[in-house]
């Protein structure tokens, strides 16, 4: 397309140019031919009077010699104005026969002449010299007017060149600069092109890695119960249990349609937060209590992590969704021990101030280096290292929280010393009328929807 | 009757191997993770080992390393339980000498079928024929 372009502007340029050339060549051609044929009707001009100069000779002094020059004179001017025929073009042809034609009738009247002159006959010679006197001046007014013709010719031509070549000599910078103009446009398009199609290919090639990510992700995270799932109804169908055995195994399907039902609802849960589709809840949202909850659950699960609270009674009632703040909490309870593999407390902190109301989440574990404390945060960008290669998990957790998070206006970040563990913060904003935390309502300000 | 081990560190596939197994005349062993496999392989060779890929501590392909280094063990057909029954992954599971695979989700009569297979030492198909 741009190529095309390209080859466009530069076959404009090439025809103008060649057009240019054409347009003052063809002038100056023609210019040059009537010059010739000038040059021609001077030369026939010469020829004639030398004729009739030779003609009175020969008549009053006449000679062997002088008959013969008077013959070659006769000659010259017969050739010359061939000559004009032969340069020439139609109306040129038609001149010159008339003028061959006269000058046979003055080479007559002469002969004539002679006759008379050698009879010594006064009256015949004074009216045969008047008739050639006639014929001559008829001949010579012709290639006068001819000559002046041509003259006029000459100069029109040359002034329609000069007034051609001036158009041009305006025209052709003006039709450079709009070439180069349109071939610098191009050549800036390309480059913009290029950049632009380099950044697709680059988010081309990030999103089919997040996609690979996700298969093998989902691949793993869903095969796991659904092995408990078919294994056991498989059991069921086709052994004889007893009763109790039945119902245990029953109630292992069910954990996993769970775990299942979970994953699946994570996934859509950060599709709807990423398309805006979530709204804010208007509950009252009391963190402490969420927090002691969270601890209560988490310490029966995971024994060999101590939850520690450490709890700001001054936390005010916030305004929001508490599932979603359940589900903020644990995404970061869970990756604290999860992530914790050799076991450490995990802290769980409030503080808050007239401005915020802001929740840490302390981790004694692996840590998180630091170049990838943002990253961690986007979709399926599980760390992949040694050390968390044999920790199972979607990459679904951490984008959740801060999709969460983001819908009421707070911020979460983290921060870690690898190897002795991580915090993650999250901090709520206060609306600035709430005078102070522990007076009146203060509440969490949801985004408009 | 035979001796196998099991190294498998998600509790509800450690329970779907241990429930289906139950109706075999097989002994069988559970490790949570490939270490602790390879310490119950070294204490007593079994006669088949079946692993997860992904494990904590020491995986699947690491344990497969560590009895292939052992003249003593060497013999032992490995059946590897995968996620993904990927072409990468199965040629990186067939560098490493192993017997047989089994995707997951699995049903339990076919991890039975294919563990009598392997005892009895019947020629496995080649599994990237039914993957390519």
């Amino acid at each position: 397309m741009v190529s095309l372009s390209l080859a466009g502007v530069v076959l404009c340029l090439a025809g103008f140019s060649i057009f240019a050339a054409y347009t003052t060549q063809m002038h100056v051609d023609e210019a040059r031919q009537i010059a010739t044929l000038q040059e021609s009707y001077s030369k026939a001009n010469a020829a004639l009077l030398e004729d009739e100069s030779a003609q009175l000779e020969a008549l009053v002094f006449p000679s062997a010699e002088r008959i013969a020059a008077q013959d070659q004179a006769h000659e010259n001017v017969a050739a010359a104005l061939r000559e004009i025929a032969a340069r020439g073009g139609q109306g040129e042809a038609q001149l010159v026969n008339d003028l061959l034609r006269l000058h046979e009738q003055y080479r007559d009247v002469y002969a004539v002449l002679a006759t008379a002159a050698a009879a010594g006959d006064q009256v015949e010679v004074r009216r045969q010299d008047g008739v050639a006197d006639g014929i001559f001046h008829i001949m010579r007014n012709r290639l006068a007017l001819a000559t002046e013709q041509g003259q006029v010719e000459v100069d029109s031509s040359f002034a329609a060149l000069h007034e051609r070549t001036r158009w041009l000599l305006i025209l052709a910078p003006v039709v450079f600069a709009i070439g180069f103009a349109l071939l610098l446009g191009l050549w800036r398009m390309l480059e913009r092109h290029n950049r632009s199609t380099r950044a697709i290919y680059a988010e081309i090639e990030q999103l089919s890695k997040l996609r690979g990510e996700f298969v093998s992700v989902v691949s793993h995270e869903f095969r796991t119960p659904l092995t408990g799932i078919q294994g056991f109804s498989e059991m069921m169908r086709d052994e004889d249990l007893t009763l109790p055995e039945m119902r245990e195994y029953a109630g292992d399907i069910h954990k996993d349609a769970l775990r299942l039902a979970r994953l699946i609802s994570d996934m859509l849960d950060l599709d709807r937060f990423e398309s805006g589709l979530t709204t804010a809840g208007h509950f009252p949202v009391d963190l402490n209590r969420i927090l002691t909850d969270a601890a209560v659950q988490f310490r029966l699960s995971a024994a060999s992590h101590p939850i520690v609270l450490e709890l700001d009674e001054r936390v005010p009632t916030l305004i929001g969704d508490p599932d979603r703040m359940t589900q903020v909490v644990t995404n970061l309870l869970s990756n604290a021990i999860k992530y914790s593999p050799s076991g450490g407390a995990v802290e769980l902190r409030t503080t808050s101030d007239k401005a915020a109301v802001t929740l840490t989440v302390r981790d004694h574990g692996i840590g998180i280096p630091t170049e990838q404390l943002e990253k961690i945060f986007e979709r399926y960008s599980r760390i992949e290292t040694k050390a968390t290669q044999s920790i199972k998990g979607t990459g679904l957790g951490l984008p959740i929280v801060r999709q969460i998070v983001n819908l009421y206006e707070g911020k979460v970040w983290a921060t870690s010393e690898p190897g002795a563990g991580s915090v993650f913060h999250v901090r709520f904003p206060l609306p600035a009328d709430s005078v102070a935390p522990t007076v009146g309502q203060p509440r969490l300000r949801a985004r408009a929807a | 009757m035979a001796r196998i081990v099991f190294c498998e560190d998600e509790e509800q596939i450690r329970k779907v191997i241990e429930v289906s197994m139950r109706a075999t005349a097989h002994t069988i062993e559970l490790a949570v993770n490939g270490r602790l496999g390879l310490a119950a392989i070294e204490r007593l060779p079994p006669d088949l080992i079946v692993t997860d890929l992904v494990m904590p501590e020491m995986d699947g392909l690491a344990l497969a390393e560590a009895v292939r280094a052992r003249p003593a063990l060497r013999q032992i057909p490995i059946l590897f339980i995968t996620a993904s029954l990927q072409r990468g992954v199965v040629l990186q599971l067939g560098a490493h000498g192993s017997a047989a695979y089994l995707a997951k989700p699995f049903s339990p009569r076919g991890l039975r079928e294919k563990i009598d297979e392997l005892i009895a030492g019947l020629p496995q198909a080649d599994p990237l024929a039914a993957t390519a």
